[in-house]
């Protein structure tokens, strides 16, 4: 019996491989894999997926990763191997091993159907303020950043194809043609400009050290083109077209190793990444960092004062409101708060038929979400303040023969201003901090500078340094800023 | 100016502060209240001001006349009628952010709308009456407790009133300050003001006082010159309450 314990086990792990783990991101959305309309999980690459599983005889599970992570991901060894409309570019093969393709990918440009200014990626580049929306890490970001065209990242297609059918953010989304056959195609306010452009590859990524499966694999996927499965799975999906021919072994690519995606005007492949090529990045990020601290800040308090005051003094009626107010905003988190500035609002405005689009900029739903949330907090901040101004002060003010305002404005509120201060200074520093999560509005702060320029040139340690030290060097002056300011501030302490 | 307090009631809750007080005041005299701790002293100068109100009875002031009021709150009271009556407090209640100089001609500058300089000029000579010209640039942190009453009685003094209300203040104080203060209420007597205090210093009492008021349980017990309420008191209450006050 203790003998066989251990046998059994080793023979169930012979008849049941250990599954692979696969990673993708369903937030990426249609095509490749998502949920559908009855939550299940479907796309063109799981079906490539299940076709593989029974080719290799071994089970492959899903692994949830976040689509501009999955390169450090694999590196990190997370995971098996990550199959998600990767795009074979040099600088990728550098870092990872990738398996034969799996589709011929092309680039697709889409704008609303009225749109009248351009119909090529040139005629947007001279359209001036022309915005085009794509994904974080992908090769249609990449090209249109060397094409110089100002873009808006997004974290799935979703959102940027109903940012631009929104209207007002956005004139443009170019991404990959899967997705603008699978979004863009049906929607009638959408319409393709141009036809699709700059063709490359997908492939299963690998960790370089895992030659072993990566041949397995390879292996595999000759036999589902063999079959005739895969074309099979991509006609299923709509996405065979003549391109794909040449996925077929043998065929000329091969050869040439699959060279990084086309458009070989204006690809230029020389990623150094230098401190002079990210430290000016990084920098912008700051200052946006730094303008988007002190514009909600400005909100939060020329907010919680009135509120505080509404709470303290109001009618009853206003007190309540004041109340609800600053249980709302505290009880909801801030990331929420954003995403429906951002993404709700639009949706609002339009489904109630309202003739102005609530398509705020993504400065403008942050700074107004991170003011709405602060000022909950510095309202009961100076309301306690007020409140542990002594009733003597009140008193004294009175016999004196002044009136409530006047006594509130000159005797009371400077003493609380000074009790609430240093309360105040740690929420600006909190603050400050929390400005990292406007990410999720496609604001480019320091944060997500460092998080797009990591992620691109792997140097998360470096990056990681020296964003942390810009941090510090702004968080720092800060609180001593404030202390500076109490001193001053409470002359009778000096 | 002349006060005329009549069958004033006042009730916190379920205690019965003030009982049918009568009290009356002529201008230029200084009277001294005397009682137990919680006989209603304080609840009476503060009705006076106005940072209580009455439940009934009737206080006169001059030619104003304050009536009794529903609300506990003090805005609705008259900042004219207060404006008659400096009150200094037990515990000062200066304006700590504002320097003394700052604290005496607040009020003159925000109520009267004295031009700034005039109201400084007002206040350094109030300051130089109270001893304290020399510390008028200091904060009220930086003062001892009796430089603290003086700047308090010389920002009471800073609107002009009519008669000054003194809170036991002098409770605060150590005893070798408290003589700076009397010496100051001394002199304004002097000039003429009329003084109400509540307070514990019966040497002071028998010194200055023209007429010395006993009041307990919230009623006038007994009400006269000095040289009679202090030393030869008729009442047993009174007579119980200044030994042990002497000690």
């Amino acid at each position: 019996m203790i003998l066989q314990t251990p046998l059994l086990i080793f023979l169930a792990l012979c008849q049941n491989p250990a599954p692979l783990i696969w990673a993708a991101d369903e937030e990426g959305g249609a095509p490749y894999v998502f949920r559908d309309g009855k939550l299940e999980q479907v796309g063109f690459e799981l079906d490539i997926i299940k076709a593989l599983a029974d080719e290799l005889k071994r089970p492959i599970e899903f692994k949830q990763y976040a689509f501009d992570s999955l390169v450090p991901g694999l590196l990190k060894g997370d995971f098996d191997f990550a199959m998600n409309g990767l795009e074979i570019n040099e600088e990728r093969q550098q870092k990872i091993r990738f398996s034969k393709p799996y589709y011929i990918y092309r680039q697709q440009l889409v704008t609303r159907a009225d749109e009248k200014r351009f119909n090529t990626l040139l005629g947007c580049r001279n359209t001036p303020g022309a915005i085009v929306g794509t994904m974080d890490g992908t090769q249609a970001e990449r090209l249109l950043n060397q094409a110089k065209i100002p873009i808006r990242n997004y974290s799935s297609s979703t959102e940027a194809y109903s940012d631009l059918v929104s209207g007002g953010r956005i004139d443009a989304v170019f991404l990959d043609l899967p997705m603008a056959i699978s979004y863009a195609l049906p929607n009638k306010a959408l319409k393709f400009a141009g036809k699709p452009t700059a063709r490359g590859f997908y492939a299963i990524g690998f960790h370089p050290k895992n030659e072993t499966l990566a041949k397995e694999v390879d292996a595999a996927m000759d036999a589902l083109k063999q079959k005739g499965i895969l074309r099979s799975i991509l006609v299923k999906w709509n996405l065979w077209d003549e391109c794909q021919e040449e996925l077929s072994p043998g065929f000329l690519f091969e050869e040439e190793g699959y060279p990084g995606a086309s458009m070989n005007s204006i690809l230029e492949d020389n990623h150094a990444w230098t401190i002079d090529r990210y430290l000016p990045l990084l920098l912008q990020g700051t200052l946006v960092t730094i303008q988007l601290t002190l514009c909600s800040f400005a909100l939060a308090v020329t907010l919680g004062l009135p509120l505080s005051l509404a709470r303290l003094y109001g009618s009853r009626w206003l007190q309540s409101l004041a109340l609800m107010y600053v249980e709302f905003f505290r009880g909801i988190p801030v990331l929420l708060l954003l995403f429906f500035l951002y993404f709700g609002l639009p949706a609002i405005a339009e489904s109630s038929g309202m003739s102005i689009s609530l398509a705020l900029s993504p400065f403008t739903a942050a700074t107004l979400g991170l003011g709405l949330n602060y000022a909950a907090y510095e309202a009961e901040t100076f309301r306690a303040a007020i409140q542990s101004v002594p009733q003597g002060q009140w008193e004294a003010a009175a016999s004196l023969g002044m009136g409530k305002t006047l006594a509130f404005r000159r005797i009371i509120l400077p003493q609380a201003l000074r009790i609430a201060l240093p309360t105040t200074t740690n929420d600006l520093v909190a603050l400050f901090k929390d400005t990292s999560i406007a990410s999720v509005v496609a604001l480019v702060e320091l944060n997500k500078q460092y998080q797009i320029l990591a992620k691109s040139s792997l140097k998360f340690v470096e990056l990681g340094l020296i964003t942390a030290a810009l941090y510090l060097a702004l968080s720092v002056p800060l609180g001593r800023l404030a202390r500076v300011m109490e001193k001053k501030l409470t002359p009778e302490k000096r | 100016m002349h006060i005329k307090a009549k069958e004033i009631k006042k009730t916190f809750g379920n205690r019965m502060i003030l009982d049918g007080f009568n009290l009356e005041v002529a201008s230029g005299e200084t009277v001294v209240v005397i009682g137990p701790s919680g006989s209603g002293k304080s609840t009476f100068l503060r009705c006076l001001n106005g940072l209580q109100s009455i439940d009934s009875g009737s206080i006169e002031i001059g030619e104003h006349r304050l009536e009794p009021a529903t609300s506990e709150s003090f805005t609705p009271f008259s900042p004219k009628l207060r404006k008659m009556q400096g009150m200094v407090f037990q515990d000062f209640n200066l304006f700590p952010h504002m320097s003394v100089l700052g604290n005496v001609s607040e009020a003159p500058a925000m109520v009267d709308k004295l031009p700034r300089n005039e109201a400084r000029q007002l206040s350094l000579e109030l300051l130089k009456k109270v001893g304290l010209e020399n510390h008028a640039n200091h904060y009220p942190s930086q003062l001892s407790g009796g430089q603290k009453q003086r700047v308090a009685i010389a920002r009471a003094l800073a609107m002009k009133p009519k008669v000054l209300l003194c809170d036991e203040v002098t409770s605060s104080l150590d005893p070798e300050l408290k003589h700076e203060v009397l010496d100051v209420l001394e002199k304004l007597k002097s000039d003429g003001m009329t003084l109400l205090m509540v307070t514990h210093e019966i040497g002071f009492a028998k010194k200055a006082a023209d007429r010395v008021v006993f009041i307990a349980e919230g009623k006038v017990v007994e009400d006269g010159p000095p040289e009679k309420v202090l030393e030869n008191p008729e009442n047993q209450r009174l007579r119980s309450f200044i030994s042990r006050l002497l000690g």
